[in-house]
């Protein structure tokens, strides 16, 4: 007998959530972990605001609770910045160059969002149907979710089926005049997909994330640092056993069944159900190998698209840095730089063509005197050819004009080609995979591997890759768990 | 006062107008149609414009004609033929072309020439494209179902749509697989897409064109796959994805259209412009013409597009507040651009051998779908594109009837021009130099071809919305993109050729199944009166 | 000849046995095949038909996909692609595989020959390139298209080693069925495979494009004595339908090609289960094939033994109260048996030997259908099995 039941490949989010649901089941489970910390790509991100109360309420985690109201700095390049704040699901501008309608018309239009936002999250929890099983359980989950649809109402229902193939740009022009909203709410739809803000799909990608998130521009509810310890600690107080520095070589398998996994120190170990972390194309092309894997099969994991597109610039500076323009109580805040929409494109259109512009975007917040930015579009480029150095020098550039006291002392970057090498994310993707129509639902991360199963026996996914995507949500982990226990009853 | 009543009229004597007219004819009702021009026709018209030679002056390929509608009518009865396309090509800066031939193993040579792999690739790129073609082949004939709606038409439509996905597989249903294929292929960028089959460039770029041409979209906008088949399932003799001249030009599909339409008693009222669709309480009783007089029907049916008929012709205190937003926010965007040009004599292309049945179908100019991309990132940014796509045809080489005895006419079709230019609007002078910036393009892969201009005509989105009146210039009525496809088309609840107006219809290519000189759509809004009138009529189509 | 160098006017490739087989084709019958200009008839098939069932008859069939397969994984990636397990292949030996897709339908079949370990070629008859090396995806192995570099003669008939043993192929007689080697006949040296298409005695010869009409004249030197003929794609036709071979596109429509899903075919539907090895770790299709093999076939390819002497070409099959169970792929008269042979698919309660099915037969006869019922006999695909096919040493 093996000493564990699971064997859970990679620590990050959603790995711990979906030990956690499986301890409580009383499986035995070891998590091994690349990296000396757990998280994962948590390590990248800024906010916790997606992270699923459902989840925290399940595993009965208690984050401590923020209480201050941050603001949202739409930053300008004259210094008119836009600030607003979300309290209750509610906007105030603070500061905006917009007049009264158009500021009105944005808040509305974000509750437009909303309620379609409400039907996509009724389908977060579900392991998503397949399309033609001809099993009657994905056949009523499937009349179940066009209910769902359908009781929006016509109106909705029309609205929603229209916005889901429409780009954001043209809803907000149809809707704002104003450059400074227009931009802050495309780069809320857009950030870390490969969208511009004219590409069809580009409001799905907002609704999802509306969907996940309570309010867009809400203030941070948990202390972000809390939510590996509290993951971690949860796990171990189930006897969950956490192995770091582990980095999996290879997973086993015999008669097409998954057995164990194979260290990089060449450790062998055993356990009736493994479950991959890492996103699917890493788990298929480099864990599994393609070996016991049919080639149509082979195929679809080839064609996910994973190109990632932002880099995470962190400067430390002399003092505290001030921004121009704006009081000294309103540092609290995350600054966006997205001006316009046509600025945006621009800088996407570059992307595109695997290079990036000299005008990025790019978002930030500070903590005493360190900046931590996320710039884009930066694409992930084959052979990680970007020149970092220029790379950085160029991004200090970018956030020069907006802040007075920019005094560095040091200045780190990450490219997309560095998170992949990091994280084990083949392209460096935040979601571990494009969020368009064809990589969602029972398509995430394809036919065949969408249900968090695999066509290897006892193999199991459980990353951002599956459904419903990416985002600190710990939902993935979840399903997959709740997957597996339905499996093995 | 002129004042008759009839029991139809029609607005506008484009292909659609004519279309629905020609059903309804055939029903025995009174139709009239009343055209702005002197000649019917809309976008698919043959010119004189220079002495001796006929120009498909705007649409230029027939190959999306239902041929059940070129039957019912009897449009070769009223003098309709088409000629096949033998070849198409991809001309190259090397000096290399790619060439696609009527011939399955010579098309194999040509791509294996680029790529082995991807001369493979090709049949099963062909083969999927194809069960997609199946799939919306009926589809294109049907009223699209309302979705939000309880109505057993509604719901027996929705079944009708879902009867594919829904069917056994014995049945010739989709399989699981195939039915995760169509929903990639409906929503995924043509580029992705393509980037599954095939690796060399030229291949991608070749196949890509028709997926961006006449749309505001680029090769890697999702949702410009689907547009693929727009072009795809042009249906030749049965040949599906066979692409044709209509001899004579476009014009001769208009010119059958009415005449099969005036042989059922139809009457075309041209050079009369309509100011004004009349309404009182929210039913359409007539039309006011520019000049005044009055034409009275029962029923309206309007062939402008959404905009320009809800924009212009209606007036807006008749129209639900929701509606006339959903109209203003419709997207209808100019993005391609036409020559017409007399030649000489043939042009000799510095890649495609003189007598090359390649070189008499569609020629394309384009390197790969990054330049195609890189030309829609100029038009989003208002200006021409710096290396344009072009896509050229010369008729005259197998029609005798488009230019005199060993002259040619070439239609030059340009995409992306943008309707409105970034730095100050078009004037004579930058649509001169647009036409110039063109021309030098397809100098540059041709040994001859700046010496034999004869006359050019030069159309920009302005042009074509101010002539035909195509409201941006836009081809097809309206983008085809997934928020105005299908039921959405052309707004989310009037995608049936109703409108919120009672006896006021639609039948233009803003209406599902969109542009592309099908007929389709004025056949469906023939369909939806009839059914409306209680008529029936014999017919393969309805 | 290159495939590179491509002009309309020339849309097909000829063989490097061209010259020769154009100055015997008197009928000029071509067929297309593969890009190729080949020939169909060079004076009658029937003749030709004859000439492989008693003296020989050599047919180009240099056509056919050919596909090197090279690298330390060569073999691993082999037994991945095909439903039948390579492990105790030997050098010098072919085996005759399936391919299947991830639901198991057939994407084609071909002959596997084993150089060594790590080195094997494929030959097929469709283009497989994309499969292959979507196959070899992490693969230590390099998949090369050699089609145009090798030129390929079958060389089928009771004659075929005799004749090949009076050219001197050395002790030709001892190679056993589905096993090739080096020879030297008329100064050339060339490959030698005891592998055919008719069911009958037979080689094939393969060879540089450049040795192509040494090899020709050498087979046809002995023509005074014994005549032997070149035979066309419809002589081949005949004796692989009395064989039982089956044939992608004309019984089954290759995965990769068919349009509509349901055309597809399954080994198992085929027939060919026992080219089916479940006990391999694994090939692509494993899983469906298993699924398959547990439910069982609903339809399946069989031999149909037809009444009377009109070909059943195309015809429907019905069950005894006419209700339709059936369909007809190939259907022949057999010159041979002096039958009126034919394959098709029957649903599962007809797939029985001896089970009695009808066949709703439209003959021609001048320029009218005349339909006939014919009553039609299961009976095992292999219409004719001769002892001389596999007889070792070989009839000299």
């Amino acid at each position: 007998m093996s000493k564990y039941d699971v064997i859970i490949i990679g620590g990050g989010h959603n790995g711990l959530v979906c030990a956690s649901y499986l301890s409580k089941k009383g499986y035995k489970i070891l998590i091994l972990e690349k990296n000396e910390k757990l998280g994962g790509l948590v390590n990248c991100a800024s906010s916790l605001n997606g992270f699923s109360s459902k989840i925290l309420g399940d595993l009965n985690i208690k984050l401590p609770k923020l209480n201050y109201n941050s603001y949202i700095v739409a930053l300008h390049s004259e210094q008119q910045h836009t600030i607003l704040q979300e309290n209750n699901n509610k906007i105030n501008f603070i500061k905006s160059n917009a007049n009264e309608e158009n500021q009105k018309k944005f808040s509305s239009l974000i509750n437009k969002y909303k309620i379609y936002a409400s039907t996509l999250s009724n389908f977060m929890y579900e392991v998503p149907p397949r399309l033609k099983s001809g099993k009657s359980k994905d056949t009523w989950q499937l009349i179940n979710m066009g209910w769902k649809i359908r009781k929006l109402g016509k109106k909705n229902m029309r609205e929603f089926l229209r916005v889901i193939g429409l780009n954001i740009a043209d809803d907000l022009e149809d809707n704002l005049r104003d450059n400074t909203l227009m931009g802050l709410l495309s780069h809320e739809a857009i950030l870390g997909s490969n969208l511009g803000p004219r590409s069809p799909g580009s409001i799905l990608s907002l609704l999802y994330k509306q969907a996940i998130q309570n309010g867009l521009f809400a203030s941070e509810k948990y202390d972000f640092h809390q939510l590996i310890p509290s993951l971690e600690k949860n796990c171990l107080d189930q006897g969950v056993e956490i192995k770091n520095n582990a980095n999996v070589k290879k997973i086993i398998t015999t008669n097409n069944q998954a057995t164990g996994v194979i260290l990089d120190n060449e450790e062998k170990i055993e356990a009736g159900i493994i479950i991959s972390n890492a996103d699917p194309k890493t788990t298929y092309f480099d864990l599994l190998g393609t070996e016991p894997l049919d080639t149509d099969f082979i195929r679809r994991a080839k064609n996910i698209r994973t190109k990632g597109n932002i880099a995470k610039l962190t400067i430390t500076l002399k003092e505290n840095p001030l921004i121009i323009n704006i009081e000294k109580e309103k540092m609290n805040a995350k600054f966006i730089y997205a001006p316009d929409i046509n600025y945006i494109e621009r800088a996407f259109n570059a992307s595109k063509y695997n290079k990036y512009n000299e005008n990025l975007c790019f978002e930030f917040h500070h903590c005493v005197n360190v900046i931590v930015a996320n710039i884009y579009y930066v694409p992930y480029v084959k052979n990680n050819t970007h020149d970092k150095e220029k790379l950085i020098q160029h991004s200090i550039n970018l956030l020069k004009p907006f802040i007075s006291n920019l005094e560095i002392e040091n200045a780190e970057l990450i490219t997309p080609n560095e998170i992949e090498e990091t994280y084990n994310v083949m392209g460096g993707h935040w979601h571990h995979g494009d969020f368009e129509i064809d990589q969602m639902l029972m398509m995430r991360p394809f036919y065949g591997s969408a249900q968090y199963t695999t066509p290897i026996k006892n193999l199991y996914l459980c990353s951002a890759g599956t459904h419903p995507g990416g985002g600190i949500t710990g939902i993935n982990g979840r399903n997959a768990a709740k997957k597996i226990i339905r499996d093995k009853i | 006062m002129n004042n008759k009543q009839y029991d139809v009229a029609i607005v506008g004597g484009g292909h659609n107008g004519l279309t629905t007219a020609c059903y309804l004819a055939k029903s025995g009702l009174k139709i009239i149609v009343v055209e702005q021009h002197d000649y019917v026709g809309g976008a698919a018209v043959s010119k004189e414009l220079y002495p001796g030679w006929t120009y498909s002056n705007c649409s230029y390929v027939c190959s999306l004609l239902r041929p059940e509608i070129f039957r019912d009518l009897e449009l070769s009865k009223f003098g309709l033929q088409i000629i096949p396309y033998e070849g198409s090509a991809t001309m190259l800066n090397d000096g290399r072309f790619y060439a696609h031939y009527n011939d399955h193993d010579l098309t194999y040579r040509s791509i294996a020439q680029f790529s082995k792999r991807d001369a493979e690739a090709y049949d099963r790129f062909s083969r999927d494209v194809m069960r997609q073609c199946k799939i919306i082949k009926p589809l294109l004939k049907m009223t699209p179902p309302d979705p939000t709606s309880f109505a057993p038409k509604d719901v027996m439509g929705l079944f009708e749509f879902a009867k594919y996905f829904v069917a056994k597989d014995e049945l010739g249903g989709l399989g699981e697989k195939e039915i995760y294929d169509t929903i990639r292929f409906w929503t995924m960028s043509v580029r992705d897409y393509l980037e599954e089959y095939f690796e060399s460039d030229v291949v991608k770029a070749h196949l890509a064109g028709s997926a961006i041409i006449g749309t505001a979209l680029g090769p890697y906008s999702p949702g410009s796959a689907y547009v693929l088949l727009h072009h795809y399932m042009g249906e030749v003799d049965g040949t599906i994805g066979a692409w044709g001249y209509s001899r004579g030009g476009m014009g001769s599909i208009t010119q059958a259209m009415s005449k099969s339409f005036q042989a059922k008693g139809g009457e075309i009222k041209a050079g009369s412009p309509v100011s004004k669709i009349l309404i009182k309480n929210n039913r359409s009783y007539g039309l006011v013409l520019k000049n005044g007089d009055e034409i009275y029907a029962n029923k309206i049916v309007s062939n402008l597009d959404v905009k320009r008929t809800f924009l212009k012709v209606v007036e807006q205190k008749q129209l639900p507040e929701d509606f006339y937003l959903a109209v203003k926010n419709f997207k209808i965007r100019g993005s391609s651009g036409k020559l017409n040009i007399a030649l000489d004599e043939l042009p000799v292309w510095k890649s495609i051998p003189v007598g090359d049945p390649a070189g008499t179908g569609d020629l394309h100019i384009t390197q790969s779908i990054e330049e195609m991309e890189g030309a829609y990132d100029d038009w989003k940014d208002g200006k021409w594109s710096s290396y344009p796509y072009v896509d050229m045809c010369i008729p005259s080489i197998n029609d005798p009837t488009m230019a005199p005895q060993g002259k040619h006419y070439m239609s030059v079709f340009i995409q992306y021009v943008p309707y409105n230019l970034a730095n100050g609007g078009w004037t004579q002078e930058k649509r001169k130099e647009f036409g110039k910036h063109v021309m030098s393009r397809i100098g540059n892969y041709s040994k001859n071809f700046n010496d034999i201009i004869k006359h050019a005509e030069i159309r920009t989105p302005k042009e074509l919305e101010d002539e035909v009146g195509l409201t941006e210039g836009n081809i097809f009525q309206g983008e085809l993109t997934m928020d105005q496809l299908m039921f959405n088309r052309p707004i989310p609840g009037y995608a049936q050729y109703k409108t919120p107006i009672k006896n006021l219809y639609m039948c233009g290519s803003s209406t599902h199944p969109g542009g592309g000189v099908m007929g389709a759509p004025g056949a469906n809004a023939a369909r939806e009166i009839l059914r409306d009138l209680n008529k029936k009529i014999e017919s393969h189509y309805i | 000849m290159s495939q590179t160098n491509i002009s309309y006017k020339q849309p097909l490739l000829e063989t490097p046995f061209h010259e020769k087989t154009r100055e015997k084709c008197y009928a000029h019958d071509w067929h297309k095949w593969a890009g190729y200009k080949v020939v169909k008839q060079y004076t009658s098939a029937e003749l030709e038909y004859t000439a492989i069932r008693n003296t020989a008859g050599v047919i180009d069939i240099t056509p056919m996909h050919k596909y090197s397969v090279q690298g330390k994984d060569a073999k691993k990636f082999i037994n991945k692609l095909i439903t039948r397990n390579i492990d105790n292949i030997q050098p010098n030996q072919v085996v005759y595989a399936l391919w299947c897709n991830e639901d198991g339908f057939l994407v084609d079949d071909g002959t596997v020959f084993c150089f060594d370990e790590n080195n094997f070629r494929i030959c097929s008859g469709e283009r497989n390139l994309n499969w292959f090396e979507d196959t070899a995806i992490g693969f230590d192995v390099t998949i090369e298209d050699i089609s145009h570099s090798i030129a390929a003669l079958a060389f089928q008939g009771p004659l075929s080693c005799k004749i090949l043993h009076m050219l001197n192929a050395n002790k030709i007689e001892n190679l056993k069925p589905f096993c090739f080697d080096q020879f030297t006949i008329n100064n050339q040296e060339i490959t030698i495979s005891r592998t055919g298409f008719s069911g009958d005695l037979g080689y094939e010869l393969w060879c540089d494009p450049s040795q192509a009409h040494e090899v020709w004249d050498a087979l046809f030197s002995f023509n005074k004595d014994y005549k032997i003929l070149a035979a066309g794609l419809d002589a081949l036709d005949m004796v692989r339908v009395e064989a039982g071979f089956i044939v992608v596109n004309a019984d089954l429509i290759a995965a990769e090609h068919a349009l509509r899903p349901n055309r597809m075919r399954t080994p198992y539907e085929l027939g060919l289960a026992w080219m089916v090895n479940l006990d391999k770790e694994f090939f692509t299709g494993k899983e469906a094939l298993i699924k398959q093999k547990n439910k069982g076939v609903e339809k399946k390819l069989i031999g149909l033994d037809v009444q009377g002497d009109k070909p059943a070409v195309g015809s429907v099959l019905y069950d005894g109260s006419k209700k339709e169970i059936g369909i007809v792929t190939t259907a022949m008269w057999s010159p041979t048996l002096k039958s009126n042979i034919a394959m098709g698919y029957v649903n599962k309660e007809f797939i029985k030997l001896g089970s009695k099915i009808l066949a709703e037969i439209y003959h021609p006869e001048e320029l009218e259908y005349r339909k006939i019922w014919a009553q039609c006999k299961v009976v095992k695909k292999q219409f004719l099995n001769l002892e001389r096919r596999n007889a070792v040493p070989a009839l000299i």
